[in-house]
């Protein structure tokens, strides 16, 4: 037995069945539980669970309808395992979708759903984990920074965030249903290659503008010199994570941290 | 929110308070993602039980583990929730009204801690990104500036 690499995924072919316009309640419920999609995953099947739940409002339209043998056929294959980033799932269920309805091959499928999994899971995580989610929190320390008020801070982070997210959704299920099994020439589009390149310059830019004005901002009152010392202390801090890096998480340090200084602060009074 | 203005404070105040809330909230939000771990196995036992139902197409199935995934995890989320606010909210209310003669190092000494783990994720972001770590530096030069100007 080989293990050969599955063959690579080829746009559907001239001869495919034309599929299907999708009905805007068809579409409504797909995009509603795109926002449930992770809800079961776990490590037996990952998020294929939740692709299947995604993709079967789509699969009532196939013949014989919900419960027919086309239908039950389509949501067991599209209920295995899958892994991919859960924002960008939406380009798979899309062109799954699509693909289902224009009766294209089972095997077909079936390789074109394995092959999906690397890039939309890589993208994904550039996208948004190292992207999108550090420079909305970023945006938001620039806020409290310059005075807002925290409330308004939190405010815009829950706003950019899930703006971001929402509307790579909205377009990645459109791309998908668009382009079927062509999707994967989608994912050169600008947005995904050029767009987590330029999200981590943003939030860098954010960061370094961000840090100092927080910092100032906290030590009100203080001055230079206090503004100064902190900020060193926190570049040594800095360093130390960078020094320790994959092996140290900041958050775990400043938990020790905080909590030393909490005892040791309290204990001083006593 | 206090700073060194309220050196002589008798009490600890928004500051010491804040000093227990941030570790506490790291510390809640690591509790979370251990139970998170936990979810997904018994997540994981459940798709096991039922992988022959998905193999033949049941949509029931297929929407039943949804559910229940959904339902596992708000009861998770809102435990935790609940439990923290439980302790967390008394705790505060009791730190502010202790005495703190060092309550005015506390704000410092957070914002150290923060900017320390910021600067750390932004290490994250410039070291994986090349071509960034210019922006970077832009970026702290004008907040630099900005801190200059308005702390005069």
């Amino acid at each position: 037995m080989t293990n050969a690499p599955p063959p690579p995924v080829t746009p559907p072919s001239s001869t495919a069945v034309v599929a299907p316009s999708l009905p805007g309640r068809t579409r409504l419920a797909i995009v509603l539980r795109l926002f449930a999609i992770q809800a079961s995953w776990n490590y037996e099947i990952l998020i294929g669970n939740g692709i299947g739940f995604c993709v079967e409002p789509a699969l009532r339209l196939l013949p014989g309808g919900k419960g027919g043998d086309a239908y039950r056929a389509a949501l067991a294959r599209e209920s295995q395992y899958f892994n991919a980033h859960p924002y960008l799932s939406s380009f798979a269920v899309g062109a799954l979708a699509r693909a289902e309805l224009e009766g294209q091959p089972a095997p077909r499928i079936e390789r074109f759903r394995t092959a999906l999994c690397g890039p939309l899971g890589s993208v994904g995580d550039r996208l948004v984990w190292v992207g999108l989610l550090p420079t909305c929190s970023f945006a938001a320390l620039l806020l409290f920074g310059v005075g807002a008020p925290a409330l308004v801070c939190v405010v815009a982070f829950l706003l950019l965030y899930n703006a971001g997210h929402v509307a790579l959704r909205l377009w990645g299920l459109q791309m998908g249903w668009e382009k079927g099994l062509s999707v994967a020439a989608a994912l050169g589009h600008p947005i995904l290659r050029e767009g987590p390149v330029w999200l981590a310059r943003a939030g860098t830019f954010l960061a370094g503008a961000a840090v100092p004005l927080a910092v100032m901002r906290l030590v009100d009152g203080g001055g230079l010199a206090r503004i100064g010392i902190t900020l060193v202390t926190a570049a040594a801090g800095a360093s130390t994570l960078v020094l320790f890096h994959g092996r140290v998480e900041g958050w775990r340090l400043a938990l020790l941290a905080g909590f030393a200084a909490l005892v040791l602060f309290l204990l001083r009074h006593a | 929110m206090r700073g060194p203005a309220a050196a002589g404070a008798a009490v600890g105040g928004v500051p010491m308070s804040l000093l227990f809330a941030v570790p506490f909230g790291l510390l809640t939000a690591s509790i979370g993602g251990w139970s998170m771990v936990q979810l997904r196995q018994l997540n994981a036992r459940m798709a096991r039980k039922r992988l022959d139902a998905l193999a033949r197409g049941s949509a029931r199935t297929v929407a039943g583990l949804q559910v229940a995934g959904a339902s596992a995890d708000l009861a998770r989320s809102g435990i935790i929730s609940l439990i923290a606010a439980c302790v967390a909210l008394p705790t505060v209310r009791w730190i502010a009204v202790q005495p703190a003669p060092l309550a005015p190092y506390a704000m410092p000494m957070l914002a150290a801690l923060g900017g320390a783990v910021a600067a750390g994720a932004a290490w994250k972001m410039f070291h994986s990104t090349s071509g960034t770590r210019w922006f970077g530096i832009a970026g702290l030069a004008v907040g630099s500036v900005l801190v200059a100007l308005l702390s005069r």
